[in-house]
C-alpha cells in the first residue's frame, strides 16, 4: 500500500513521540527529558538489536519508533524503561519490542507501534506497524502487524510536510555500524496537565490513555489544528468522533470553545472499540481524570448509550463494562454543563386481540442524528408469518430494513419546532387495536405529541388522551400513522352554526353545548326562547313519547322533538364538551341529540358494550346498531337517511342489543388534511371492497311535487332474506298522500310488513329488487338514481314484470326514466342485465341499430331512430365483408323506424346460417355503428 | 264491523233539562290498542277555556318513530298553519258544542299491516256523560253508533289509512245569554 506524501506527513504530524536514534555514546549525553521542548530518545542498536535501558523517557506510551540496523536480521527482546513524570500520567514502564525479522541489506525502517496494554511497569506491544521509506525517501508502505518487509534498500530521508512538526528524519547508513535515526520533534503533547485547560476530562483505558476532552479560549468547536489532535494511534481504542467533519473524524484531543456550564452544555461523543485480540467476553474499563472546577455546580456525565448507564464525573472516576466480542464498539457521550435540550422520549405500545408490541421508542437525545444511528436506533425484524402484531417506526431509507423499534433523533426544541416519526402497525389480526403512548416530556412544558391516523385523517392530541384505537380488518395490512412532536394540536372547531332556526312544526333537536350549571332545563336551553307555544317530546324507549316542558332537565345526548307554533331562531348558552360524551342507548329506537358542536360523520362515533369497544362500522357490521340513522326534514315533514351528524339536531338511532353506549369525542370527528397525506393513503387497504358494499337510492317524484325514495344495495352482512338491521320497514304514509316508492317484499310480511325503505342483500347474488311505485295521481312519475357508490362494472336493468318490458337497459348509462303507472301501483324490478326476459321498449339513440330477435329465423327486425326525415338504406354484410343485401327503406320520417331482413341475399336466395352485419346509411352516408345479426336455420 | 264486548254498558242518554242546564266539561279518552303494537292514547272533548282551534289543552302528536307500522291521531278541523294535523289531544270549546249541539273528531289510523285487530278503550277522565252522547262512525259505515264509556270496542283495520269519526252530542238546549243560561256563560267564556 502506498500513501501520498501529504498523508505521510500527517501521519507524522499526529505522532507525538519524537525519537532520535543515537549511538550509545550520544545517548548517554542526553539530558533529562521534560514535557516541553525537543525530546530525544537514544536507541542503541547493537548488531541488529535495539537496546536501551534506564533511559528516562519523558514521553507518552502510545507511540514508538523502531530503528533497525541495516545489517540486522532481526530485532529481538528490546526493552525500554520509560520513566514518565506524574503529570504525564504514566510511571516507569518497560517497552518491550518483539523480535522482528527484517532480513538483510541496508534496511532503514521507522516504525510506530502502540502498546496493547500496560500493567504499570511494562508496555507490551502486540503489533508493530512499520512505516518505511523507499530508496527515494518517500513513504512506501505501512504494514500492520509484526511482520516487516524482508528487504529494503537505500537510505531514508524525509522532509517535513505542511502541517508536520517533524523537522527531519535522518537515517544513517549501515556503514556506521551503529546506525542512528534522529527525529526532532515538537513538545510532547502527552504530558497533559489539566490545569492548563479551563475544563478538561482525560479518558484513559489500558492501551489507550490520555484521550482529552477539554476547553480552551483559543479553541473553536470545529477542528483546530494544533489543538485538536487527530487520533492515529496504532491501536485506537478510545476516540472522539466527528462524523460531521470531512477530516479528521477521529480525535484524540477534542478541544472546544469555552462555555458557561451553568447555562449550557457541551457534549463529546466518543467510542470505545474493544481490542481485536483477547478473550471475550471481557471486562473493559474507563478511567476519568477531570478538571471540572468551572463546572462544579453543573452536571458532568459520561453516558454509556448501549448500557443505558450514566456516570457522574463529580463522584466517579471509573467505569467498567463488558464487551462480548473483539472490536466491539461502544458509544459514550461525555456531557458537561446544563443541557439546553435534555432528552425527550415517547414510547408506543400496541395491543390487539391478546397480542402486544411494547416499548417502541421515539424521541431525541444528544448524540443522535436524524438519520440512522447504530447506537440510538434499533432495527426490528420482520413479523412472523401469521398471527402477528408488529409496531415500528417506518424507515425504508435506513440501512437495516424498514422497521425500527427505536427512532431517536437529533435534539430540537419541541416547543418551537416540529419533527415527525412515521409509525406503522402491521397485523393480520382483526379487532380493535389500541395504541398507548407514554410521553416523557417533563422537560418541555408546552410540547405537543400528536397522532395522525393516515387511514382516516384523524388527528389526535396525545397529551390530552394518550391512547388511540383503530380497527384492524383481519387481513395482512399495514396501518400507517404519523407521530408528531411539537406539531400543532388540533384546535376544537368553532360552534357552527351558532344557532338553528326552528320552523313551525316538528324538528328533532339536540344540544350541541354543555349548558351552564343551573341552566340545564329545557326552559333555559330552548323553550323560553320560543315566542309562542311550542310542543316538545322526548322518547322514553318502550314507553314511547313523553311530553316535556320548561322544567325538564336534560342529559348529554338527549334528543327531543319540538314543534313551535311560531318559528324562531334558537341558540343556547354553554360550552363545547371537550371531553368524551357518553350516550347510553336502550334497545330499539333512541332519539339521540348529537352532542357536538360541528358537523361530523358517523365514523367518529365509538361504541362500547360490556367492556368491549367498537367503531361505528363494527357496530353496524356486527349487528349492534342499524346502519340507517334517521334525521327529520321539517320542510318536507319526512324522515331522511342521515349522512352526517349536524349540531343542534337529533337523530333516530336503533340498536339491536342492550347496554350499548356511544362515545362522542370531538377529536374523533375532526379530519384533517395533513401535508403529504394523500387520499390514497387514507384509503389504503382499509376499506371493504366496493363490490361487497354499495347502495343506491332510487327516488321517485310525481308531477304534483311529491317525492319519495328507496335504497337498495349489498352489504357484507346482508342476506337475500329479511335483515332486521339493514332492511327497514317503511314508516306509515303521511296523512297527505304523495307518490311513494318502497321495496316490495310480500314474503317478509310476517316480519315487518311488505314495504321497506331499504333492502340490502349480499354481493354476488342474482336476486332482483322489486320496487313498488304507488303514484299519488294519474300522471307520470319520474324515477331517478345515482350510481356514484357502485363498483365500476356494476350495471342493472329496470324491468316491469307485469308488462314484461325493459324500460332501462343500463342503469349505469342512464340515471332516470319516466314511468306511467296510470294511477295504479307499478312494480319495477331492478335486475342484472343477464336476466334477459322481456322486450325492450327504450327508443334507440339516433341511428343506432337494434335487432330483434337475435338470433333470428327466418327474419329479423332492425330498428333505428332518425333525428330527422330522410332516405334510409340498411346494408347487410357477410362475415367476410361481402355485401349480402340492401334494404332500401326509402324516405322515412323522423323518430323510430324499422326494416325487416328475411335472411336472403339480393337475388332473393336464402343465405346460410351464420353471422351477418347490418349498417345504416342515411342520406347516402354511413351513420351509427355496425350491428351483428345471427341467423340460425 | 263493531263487536262490542259483553261488558259493554250502553247507557241510554237521559235527557234531563235540570242536568243539561249546566255547562259540563267532558273529556273522552280513547286508548287505541292494536294487537301486537304499541297503544296510542288520544283525548278529545270539551273544556272550559278551550278553543275550536289550537288552545293550551291541545297536544300536537310528534311524528311516529321510524318504521312505525301503526299510528293513531286526531285531526283538527282548523289546524294552525304550518303544523302537521296530527293531534293526541284536541279539546273544543263548550260554547261551540252547546251552540251547535254536536262536535265531530276525526281519528286517523295508519296501519302498515292491514287486518290488524284493534281495540278502542273508551272512558271519561273527567266530566260526566250526561248531558252528552258519544257516537262513533267506523270507516265505510254510514251510521254513527252510540257508546257509553267505559267501553271497549274491537274491530279490524282493513286499509292502510282509515278515518274514524267521533261525535259528541250535547242533549241540552243552547244556552241563551238573555235567559237563565246567560248566568253561567262565564263558565265557558
Amino acid at each position: 500500500m502506498s500513501i501520498p506524501h501529504r498523508h505521510f506527513a500527517r501521519y507524522f504530524t499526529v505522532l507525538t513521540i519524537f525519537v532520535a536514534g543515537l549511538v550509545s555514546a550520544q545517548a548517554s549525553a542526553q539530558p533529562g527529558f521534560s514535557c516541553e521542548g525537543e525530546n530525544l530518545l537514544a536507541l542503541v542498536l547493537d548488531n541488529g538489536e535495539i537496546f536501551a535501558e534506564g533511559v528516562p523517557l519523558n514521553m507518552p506510551v502510545v507511540g514508538h519508533i523502531y530503528v533497525l540496523n541495516p545489517s540486522a536480521e532481526s530485532i529481538r527482546g528490546v526493552e525500554f524503561s520509560l520513566n514518565v513524570p506524574a503529570n504525564c500520567m504514566a510511571q516507569s514502564v518497560t517497552w518491550d519490542v518483539q523480535a522482528v525479522d527484517v532480513g538483510s541489506g541496508n534496511n532503514h525502517i521507522v516504525g510506530f507501534g502502540t502498546p496493547v496494554f500496560s500493567d504499570g511497569t511494562h508496555i507490551h506491544l502486540g503489533s508493530v506497524p512499520i512505516l518505511y521509506m523507499d530508496p527515494d525517501g518517500d513513504p512506501a508502505s505501512i504494514y500492520l502487524g509484526p511482520s516487516v518487509p524482508s528487504s529494503i534498500d537505500g537510505s531514508m530521508s524525509y522532509a517535513q510536510g505542511e502541517t508536520s512538526e517533524l523537522v527531519s528524519l535522518q537515517p544513517v547508513s549501515g556503514d556506521l555500524g551503529l546506525p542512528v535515526l534522529r527525529i526532532n520533534g515538537a513538545p510532547l503533547h502527552y504530558c497533559l496537565d489539566l490545569a492548563d485547560y479551563d475544563l478538561g476530562v482525560v479518558i484513559s483505558t489500558p492501551g489507550d490513555p490520555f484521550n482529552l476532552a477539554a476547553v480552551l479560549p483559543e479553541a473553536t468547536d470545529g477542528y483546530d489544528p494544533g489543538l485538536d489532535l487527530p487520533d492515529t494511534d496504532e491501536q485506537v481504542l478510545i476516540t472522539f468522533n466527528h462524523p460531521e467533519w470531512s477530516s479528521p473524524r477521529q480525535l484524540k484531543h477534542d478541544i472546544r470553545s469555552p462555555f458557561d456550564p451553568e447555562l449550557s452544555n457541551k457534549t463529546w461523543f466518543f467510542t470505545y472499540q474493544a481490542p481485536a485480540a483477547g478473550v471475550y467476553p471481557a471486562e473493559l474499563e474507563l478511567h476519568f481524570e477531570t478538571n471540572l472546577a468551572v463546572a462544579a455546580g453543573a452536571p458532568a456525565t459520561v453516558r454509556d448509550i448501549r448500557g443505558n448507564t450514566t456516570i457522574d464525573l463529580h463522584s466517579q472516576d471509573g467505569y467498567t463494562f463488558i464487551a462480548t466480542a473483539p472490536s466491539q464498539i461502544r458509544n459514550f457521550i461525555l456531557e458537561v454543563g446544563t443541557p439546553a435540550l435534555p432528552p425527550l422520549t415517547f414510547t408506543v405500545d400496541v395491543a390487539l386481540a391478546g397480542h402486544t408490541d411494547q416499548g417502541n421508542t421515539g424521541g431525541f437525545e444528544v448524540g443522535a442524528t436524524d438519520g440512522f444511528d447504530a447506537d440510538f436506533d434499533l432495527p426490528q425484524p420482520a413479523p412472523q408469518p401469521e398471527d402477528f402484531l408488529v409496531a415500528s417506526f417506518d424507515h425504508p431509507e435506513w440501512p437495516l430494513g424498514d422497521r425500527y423499534w427505536r427512532d431517536i433523533r437529533a435534539p430540537f426544541d419541541p416547543v418551537e419546532e416540529e419533527r415527525t416519526w412515521p409509525f406503522v402497525v402491521e397485523t393480520d389480526l382483526d379487532g380493535l387495536a389500541t395504541l398507548n403512548f407514554t410521553p416523557d416530556f417533563a422537560a418541555y412544558e408546552g410540547a405537543t405529541l400528536v397522532l395522525h391516523d393516515l387511514q382516516n385523517g384523524r388527528i389526535v392530541d396525545l397529551m390530552a388522551a394518550p391512547s388511540y384505537t383503530f380497527t384492524a380488518e383481519g387481513m395482512e395490512t399495514i396501518y400507517e400513522f404519523i407521530i408528531s412532536v411539537g406539531g400543532d394540536v388540533p384546535e376544537p372547531p368553532p360552534l357552527e352554526p351558532e344557532s338553528r332556526y326552528l320552523p313551525v312544526g316538528w324538528s328533532m333537536v339536540g344540544f350541541p353545548l354543555q349548558p351552564p350549571a343551573g341552566q340545564d332545563n329545557l326552559g333555559d336551553m330552548i323553550l323560553d326562547q320560543s315566542p309562542d307555544r311550542a310542543f316538545m317530546f322526548r322518547h322514553a324507549g318502550n314507553a314511547g313519547y313523553e311530553q316535556v316542558g320548561t322544567g325538564t332537565g336534560t342529559s348529554v345526548g338527549d334528543g327531543f322533538w319540538i314543534a313551535p307554533v311560531t318559528g324562531y331562531s334558537w341558540s343556547m348558552a354553554g360550552t363545547p364538551r371537550l371531553g368524551s360524551s357518553t350516550v347510553d342507548l336502550g334497545y330499539g329506537w333512541n332519539l339521540v341529540g348529537y352532542p357536538l358542536w360541528f358537523t361530523g360523520h358517523f365514523s367518529g362515533i365509538q361504541g362500547s358494550r360490556y367492556g368491549s369497544t367498537y367503531t361505528w362500522d363494527e357496530m353496524v357490521d356486527q349487528g349492534l346498531i342499524s346502519h340507517v340513522v334517521w334525521s327529520y326534514d321539517p320542510d318536507s315533514g319526512s324522515y331522511l337517511n342521515a349522512q352526517e351528524l349536524e349540531p343542534w339536531h337529533g337523530y333516530w338511532i336503533r340498536t339491536a342489543v342492550y347496554g350499548l353506549n356511544l362515545e362522542f369525542s370531538w377529536q374523533n370527528f375532526t379530519r384533517g388534511g395533513r401535508e403529504g397525506t394523500t387520499a390514497a393513503q387514507l384509503a389504503a387497504g382499509r376499506l371493504v371492497p366496493p363490490e361487497l358494499r354499495w347502495k343506491t337510492e332510487l327516488q321517485v317524484s310525481g308531477t304534483d311535487g311529491g317525492a319519495d325514495a328507496v335504497t337498495v344495495g349489498v352489504h357484507p352482512t346482508g342476506t337475500p332474506g329479511f335483515d332486521p338491521l339493514l332492511d327497514l320497514p317503511r314508516a306509515p304514509a303521511g296523512p297527505d298522500r304523495q307518490v311513494r316508492i318502497s321495496a316490495h317484499r310480500p314474503e317478509w310480511e310476517d316480519f315487518a310488513g311488505t314495504a321497506y325503505a331499504t333492502d340490502f342483500t349480499r354481493a354476488g347474488g342474482k336476486d332482483p329488487w322489486n320496487l313498488l311505485v304507488e303514484p299519488a295521481g294519474d300522471g307520470p312519475v319520474t324515477l331517478t338514481w345515482e350510481r356514484q357508490d357502485w363498483p365500476a362494472d356494476l350495471d342493472f336493468q329496470l324491468y316491469l314484470p307485469e308488462q314484461n318490458r325493459v324500460v332501462v337497459r343500463s342503469m349505469a348509462q342512464q340515471n332516470s326514466v319516466v314511468l306511467e303507472p296510470a294511477g295504479q301501483p307499478l312494480l319495477v324490478r331492478v335486475r342484472t342485465p343477464d336476466l334477459m326476459s322481456g322486450t325492450e321498449e327504450m327508443p334507440p339513440t339516433d341511428f343506432a341499430l337494434r335487432v330483434r330477435p337475435n338470433p333470428f329465423n327466418p327474419s329479423a327486425e332492425i330498428a333505428f331512430n332518425l333525428p330527422q326525415a330522410g332516405d334510409v338504406e340498411v346494408r347487410i354484410y357477410s362475415l367476410r365483408g361481402e355485401l349480402v343485401d340492401v334494404i332500401a327503406a326509402g324516405s322515412l320520417a323522423a323518430g323510430r323506424n324499422h326494416v325487416t331482413w328475411h335472411g336472403r341475399d339480393r337475388n332473393g336466395r336464402d343465405v346460410p346460417s351464420g353471422t351477418y352485419f347490418a349498417r345504416l346509411l342515411f342520406g347516402g352516408e354511413v351513420r351509427g355503428s355496425v350491428q351483428k345479426l345471427m341467423l340460425v336455420r | 264491523m263493531i263487536r262490542p264486548r259483553q261488558s259493554l254498558l250502553v247507557l241510554l242518554p237521559i235527557l234531563c233539562l235540570c242536568t243539561s242546564a249546566l255547562a259540563q266539561e267532558l273529556g273522552v279518552r280513547v286508548i287505541v290498542q292494536p294487537k301486537n303494537y304499541q297503544a296510542q292514547t288520544l283525548f278529545f272533548g270539551v273544556r272550559s277555556g278551550a278553543l275550536y282551534g289550537l288552545d293550551d289543552f291541545d297536544l300536537l302528536a310528534p311524528p311516529p318513530e321510524p318504521e312505525t307500522t301503526f299510528d293513531a291521531y286526531l285531526r283538527m278541523p282548523s289546524p294552525p298553519p304550518g303544523l302537521s294535523n296530527r293531534w293526541w289531544v284536541d279539546y273544543r270549546t263548550l260554547q261551540e258544542l252547546y251552540r251547535d249541539r254536536e262536535e265531530d273528531w276525526d281519528m286517523a289510523l295508519v296501519n302498515q299491516t292491514p287486518g290488524t285487530t284493534t281495540e278502542l278503550h273508551l272512558d271519561l277522565p273527567f266530566g260526566t256523560l250526561i248531558p252528552h252522547q258519544i257516537f262513533l262512525r267506523l270507516p265505510g259505515e254510514e251510521e254513527f253508533v252510540e257508546f257509553s264509556p267505559p267501553v271497549t270496542i274491537e274491530f279490524t283495520v282493513t286499509d292502510p289509512n282509515v278515518t274514524l269519526t267521533w261525535k259528541l252530542l250535547h242533549a241540552d238546549e243552547i244556552p241563551n245569554e238573555g235567559q237563565a243560561w246567560g248566568l253561567i256563560k262565564s263558565l265557558y267564556r
